[in-house]
């Protein structure tokens, strides 16, 4: 018998997103920073960006290979965690390190827990606390800007502005004078790409100024200056970019509002009243393991479903 | 139960009983001692020797002990033999003691020695509680011997106390903290998991996967008739 | 009154007994007074004199007190004068809950540090117990002051990640320094 009426199994409509043109548009947010971190800090910027992508690529396809799953090294989520990683480290950065952070985060963090989309925690977050907590000694100078146009000096190395004594002006912040991570220095090249994300649909600007919200004004309640507090260190870099990871934020919208306050609250206190410079790190990694808690408080009432 | 050979006994808390990777028992030790391997040996010793004598009492007292004071007689011998082991160590391996500090006397609290009390030595014989105390201390013993291995090479690049390239250097400092020693035993349960249950491979979605597709009159095509 | 309702309380006061008995017996056999006589105390201690003032004889015990055997922490525990210099010993302070940490320091004749070595530490291996190790230890070799910042005296580079046993070991240095300091200006 003729078959006059074809069924296709769902979806029926596509719009044309997939992941890898999510990626790319992250990319495209993240290419502000990476220029201006590399004038400021010097092709090894560039240098160190290119050895932690190639790391989180063959970490990707290694670890799926012996997992047995398809490749998708093609969907360039590895590239983008491997950008992010290297902006959470400063130039002087040894380049080894770089592979060791890429294996803790894909191979371990994201991999091991069954791929895209089921990583407990963000892969870049979690890579960094790693490295940092394994090679204090090794990455903690941060030179200042330009410090590569001159050889003749032995590299001016300063703490970044939040261990600084004087505060920076709100210019210096803003463009980025100041010593730091290679691509965290920058906020107005941040915020850009941030701009760019929102406009494009791939994150909601929900979090981030909830985040960056909440943390500025309890660094200004515990006694830092707020325009310092926000514009300095990884915020803008956590806040915009990685905060906003799909897997590890709760789904509902009350939920991501927690988690952003939490985010701020945690920063806040490990920067005022903690013994490391910066907490953002641990923020995120701390709400992103509290996400499925607040996804089962959040869970929304379907309708006609019982009252509680 | 109360037939089973000896060997079998020990081969249970060795592996398919492992204290620490299957039982879940007596955490604090693998997770604080685990920094050194010299440490968690003299630790395991001690461990293995305080199960093998309270075993053995506790076993030998079972009819005696009434049901209702059992715990706290229990941990009175429990604590008995710690005490002992511990003024022992005290003087004849003083920097062993030292080493192990506070976590030489927590092994009174120790849950595989309770746990095991109660779960085996006051229900069979002596003979049978021994073996049983000898199984479960020599894995424990294992575990911590893995995990501070693990540990020891990532984190100080050395094992034993002897070190790869030099005092001066150290590994990944991150195996030697707190979060480290976490994560260790989680991957090596992880491990062990795998090694021992081998999960079903994966199917496929479509026709091919599908469990009726030789009842289907289905074309055959992945993805729906056409 | 039936038997049933004292053989609980009965069989635990005999399983304590025996117990206590083989633990009173046990410390019998293990316990070690600790050395009072100072000829004691030199002879036990003599090897490890030489080894922070190397080529020292002519040891004279200046005091130890109770604080040595106790555990006492943040003090001077022992003084012993030597033929080219003094070696004092000291307990640091500010350990969380464990037991201090014993530092023996060696003194030259022009009041600078020789060596120091570290008698008793019960700190996490790989972390604090490398403040043990003689590269750490020869840092201090050559000064009278120390401290981890730069603020006076010779600087210290501290253990990454173990700020609190560095501190703790530089604070038992600095105190020896202050009680060797004492006792010259006593015998001038």
């Amino acid at each position: 018998m003729e078959r006059l009426l074809v069924v296709t199994s769902t979806p029926h409509i596509k719009s044309g997103t997939t992941t890898r043109r999510i990626m790319l548009d992250v990319l495209i947010a993240l290419t502000p920073a990476l220029i201006v971190g590399t004038v400021y800090f010097g092709p090894r910027a560039l240098l160190c960006v290119l050895v932690s992508v190639a790391s989180c690529l063959f970490f990707e396809w290694g670890s799926q290979k012996v997992f047995g799953r398809k490749c998708t090294v093609s969907d360039l989520s590895a590239a983008v965690t491997g950008v992010l990683l290297a902006f959470n480290l400063p130039v002087t950065t040894p380049l080894w390190i770089f592979p060791i952070g890429a294996f803790f985060a894909i191979a371990i963090t994201k991999q091991l827990f069954g791929g895209i989309g089921q990583n407990f925690a963000n892969p870049a977050v979690t890579a960094r606390i790693i490295v940092m907590l394994s090679f204090a000694g090794l990455i903690s100078s941060y030179p200042q800007p330009f410090d590569w146009l001159n050889r003749s000096v032995d590299g001016i190395t300063g703490a970044t502005p939040l261990g600084a004594e004087t505060a920076p002006s709100v210019t210096e912040l803003l463009l980025g004078l100041h010593g730091g991570a290679i691509g965290e220095v920058c906020a107005l090249a941040l915020l850009a790409g941030g701009v760019y994300l929102c406009i494009r649909r791939v994150i909601s600007p929900l979090v981030p100024l909830i985040f960056m919200g909440s943390a500025t004004l309890l660094c200004w309640a515990f006694g830092a200056d707020p325009v310092a507090s926000l514009l300095s260190g990884g915020l803008v870099l956590g806040a915009v970019f990685m905060a906003t990871d799909y897997a590890t934020t709760p789904a509902t919208v009350l939920g991501r509002i927690i988690f952003a306050l939490g985010c701020g609250f945690f920063t806040a206190l490990i920067r005022c009243f903690g013994s490391f410079p910066e907490g953002v790190s641990f923020a995120i990694l701390l709400m992103n393991i509290c996400t499925p808690l607040i996804d089962r408080f959040t869970r929304p009432k379907p309708f006609g479903g019982e009252g509680k | 139960m109360e037939n089973r050979s000896l060997w079998k006994i020990i081969k249970n808390g060795l592996l398919d009983e492992n204290p620490t990777f299957r039982l879940l028992l007596g955490m604090c030790a693998p997770l604080a001692i685990t920094t050194s391997a010299s440490n968690a040996f003299g630790m395991g010793l001690a461990t293995t020797f305080v199960l093998i004598c309270s075993n053995a009492v506790i076993s030998a007292l079972r009819n005696v002990i009434p049901k209702e004071v059992r715990l706290p007689a229990f941990i009175t011998i429990i604590a008995g033999f710690v005490t002992i082991v511990s003024l022992v160590m005290q003087r004849y391996f003083t920097s062993l003691y030292d080493s192990l500090g506070v976590f030489l006397e927590l092994i009174v609290v120790n849950c595989i020695i309770l746990g095991r009390a109660e779960m085996f030595a006051s229900k069979n014989k002596i003979i049978p509680a021994v073996a049983d105390g000898l199984g479960m201390g020599l894995g424990f013993t294992a575990a911590l011997i893995v995990i501070s291995t693990v540990r020891e090479i990532l984190g100080n690049l050395s094992w034993f106390g002897l070190s790869f390239f030099g005092e001066d250097k150290t590994g990944m400092l991150f195996f030697i903290l707190p979060a480290g020693a976490f994560f260790v035993l989680g991957m090596l349960t992880a491990g062990m998991n795998l090694i021992s249950e081998k999960k079903p491979k994966k199917t496929e979605a479509g026709c091919s996967g599908c469990p009726s597709a030789g009842a289907c009159q289905g074309c055959g095509e992945e993805g729906g008739c056409k | 009154m039936k038997l049933k309702y004292f053989k609980p309380t009965i069989v635990l006061l005999v399983i304590c007994i025996v117990i206590s008995g083989a633990l009173a017996l046990t410390y019998k056999f293990t316990y070690v007074p600790p050395l009072t006589d100072p000829e004691d105390i030199i002879a036990a201690m003599s090897g490890e004199y030489e080894k922070v003032l190397p080529g020292s004889t002519d040891y004279q015990l200046l005091y130890r007190n109770d604080g040595y055997d106790k555990l006492a922490r943040g003090e001077v525990v022992e003084a012993v004068s030597a033929s080219n210099g003094y070696v004092i010993t000291a307990h640091s302070s500010g350990q969380y809950d464990s037991d201090p940490i014993r530092v023996m320091v060696g003194i030259d004749d022009s009041g600078n540090v020789t060596a120091v070595n570290i008698l008793k530490i019960s700190e996490t291996p790989g972390l604090g117990m490398k403040t043990k190790s003689e590269f750490w230890l020869s840092q201090f070799s050559g000064g009278n002051s120390f401290s981890l910042e730069e603020s006076q005296g010779t600087r210290i580079d501290g253990v990454t990640s173990a700020t609190k046993s560095s501190r703790a070991v530089v604070g038992a240095v600095n105190l020896a320094m202050e009680e060797y300091r004492r006792i010259i200006s006593e015998v001038n």
